[in-house]
């Protein structure tokens, strides 16, 4: 039994066999996936297309984790037409009006999330926490596949647990970013729910994905 | 300068372009290789923001790895805001490979036409059904391909805009008249059996093939459906020969 919850991120599994990848992150008992969606603009990549989605959509039973890396994402959740219980989330600074697009997601039944970015507090976001189910901790600068994991996390997630302690609620808290075999425990430890694993945690282009996710599974137990 | 007489001939050369926007995103590899196989050109591979256009796609991480696995040419068509953005992070380019941008999207053409040849590629320009033919005249000496919006872009399956027709006979007319005679027209969306002959015949060069051109179930999928174009155009004496990579 993992003592974290395992959330790969499919983009960076290649886009060849994409059917293939999913059956095998089902078969290594990935608790759910993660879907990044970049417009070029919030950040500089376009990534992940509303047909690429409901492809990921229909071929797996899985939760499905959006994360919208886009401007005026309102107009996006729309495009992708976000569906119920699937975990939403989006940057508070994409949008005017961050706690009204939250409720726009709780509305459609999909749970809502906000992602704390590399250069955000977590007591920016205060008044967002009661509309988040789920709260999102960069560890590396979004769309920047490969950037240098920011040690920051660890006091961040600190204060977000206080902050909702202060609230008098519960988040789940994920950590996305540069999660690899070598920092797996020490995140545990710190208190995070869940992890996106791209690159070093999962499809390790220099290990293969078979090794480098059982070391995450032998290393989260 | 191409000739009346070769056009009445239909001697010419017709090149056929899977949209990979149609192909089952779960298994591209395996779409590749059948549509390889079938004697396709090109891979035509669609680039939207959201923005430009209502829908989005993958971008360059999503065309690269289409790059890696095909052997044959891709035809990227960027429907993006900021095109020199997006075009310079494709990764692997092979000779031969065509990179189009629209006109409308209020970059400076020229300098992206200059950036994609220094790339070691060849440059289109591509346009929407609502803008005139003579908006691109200006930049056809430095193009080496036009796509022309037969719908309007973003969604498969839309009906064809007659009066776009129109507008390939035009630009046809017009590159013959500036003696370019190398230059290639694509033509992008909804081509079907209905209508390809009249397409071809107006002077298109390329097809972009999606999903009654290639991608057709009815058919029996993508071979049989590419080799049903190809026999459709060789019966008129078009020339769909795949030639090289």
């Amino acid at each position: 039994m993992k003592k974290i919850l395992f959330s790969p991120s499919i983009c960076t599994g290649g886009y060849g066999e994409v059917k293939e990848t999913i059956s095998w992150l089902e078969s290594k008992g990935a608790d759910h996936i993660h879907i990044d969606i970049m417009d070029g603009r919030y950040v500089h990549p376009i990534m992940g297309g509303v047909d690429y989605v409901n492809m990921i959509r229909e071929n797996t039973s899985l939760p499905i984790e959006l994360h919208f890396m886009t401007c005026g994402t309102e107009r996006f959740l729309e495009m992708y037409d976000i569906r119920e219980n699937e975990i939403i989330y989006i940057h508070p600074d994409s949008t005017y009006h961050p706690h009204r697009l939250l409720q726009t997601i709780r509305g459609k039944k999909a749970k809502a999330g906000i992602v704390i970015s590399v250069d955000d507090e977590p007591e920016d976001f205060v008044e967002l926490y009661e509309e988040s189910e789920f709260i999102l901790l960069m560890g590396v600068t979004p769309g920047c596949p490969g950037s240098e994991f920011q040690e920051s996390v660890f006091e961040k997630i600190r204060k977000v647990r206080e902050i909702c302690r202060e609230q008098g609620i519960k988040r789940h808290v994920e950590i996305d970013g540069s999660v690899s075999p070598g920092n797996i425990e020490k995140l545990i430890e710190a208190g995070f729910d869940s992890v996106v694993l791209g690159y070093p945690g999962c499809f390790d282009p220099v290990n293969g994905r078979e090794k480098t996710m059982n070391t995450m599974i032998r290393l989260a137990q | 300068m191409r000739k009346e007489a070769e056009i009445q001939d239909k001697k010419r050369r017709i090149k056929l372009a899977a949209s990979m926007l149609c192909a089952d995103q779960g298994s591209l590899n395996g779409q590749i290789k059948e549509i390889e196989s079938a004697g396709a050109d090109m891979l035509h591979i669609d680039i939207m923001d959201g923005r430009f256009v209502p829908n989005m796609t993958g971008g360059s991480d999503y065309a690269s790895d289409i790059r890696s696995v095909s052997s044959i040419v891709c035809d990227y068509h960027f429907m993006v805001e900021k095109p020199d953005e997006q075009i310079a992070m494709l990764k692997g380019l092979r000779s031969g490979d065509r990179i189009c941008f629209h006109a409308e999207c209020g970059c400076d053409c020229l300098k992206v036409i200059d950036q994609i040849h220094r790339m070691g590629a060849e440059a289109g320009l591509a346009i929407n059904p609502g803008t005139p033919a003579a908006a691109i005249k200006k930049f056809l000496n430095e193009t080496d391909y036009i796509l022309l919006l037969i719908v309007n872009p973003g969604f498969k399956g839309q009906p064809v805009i007659p009066r776009t027709l129109h507008k390939l006979s035009e630009l046809r007319k017009t590159l013959d008249e500036m003696g370019k005679d190398a230059e290639e027209i694509l033509i992008d969306g909804a081509v079907t059996f209905d209508n390809i002959l009249e397409i071809v015949r107006l002077g298109a060069d390329n097809l972009v093939c999606g999903p009654y051109t290639c991608f057709n179930k009815e058919l029996g999928g993508i071979e049989p459906t590419l080799n049903r174009v190809k026999e459709v155009l060789r019966k008129e004496g078009y020339d769909v020969e795949r030639r090289g990579r």
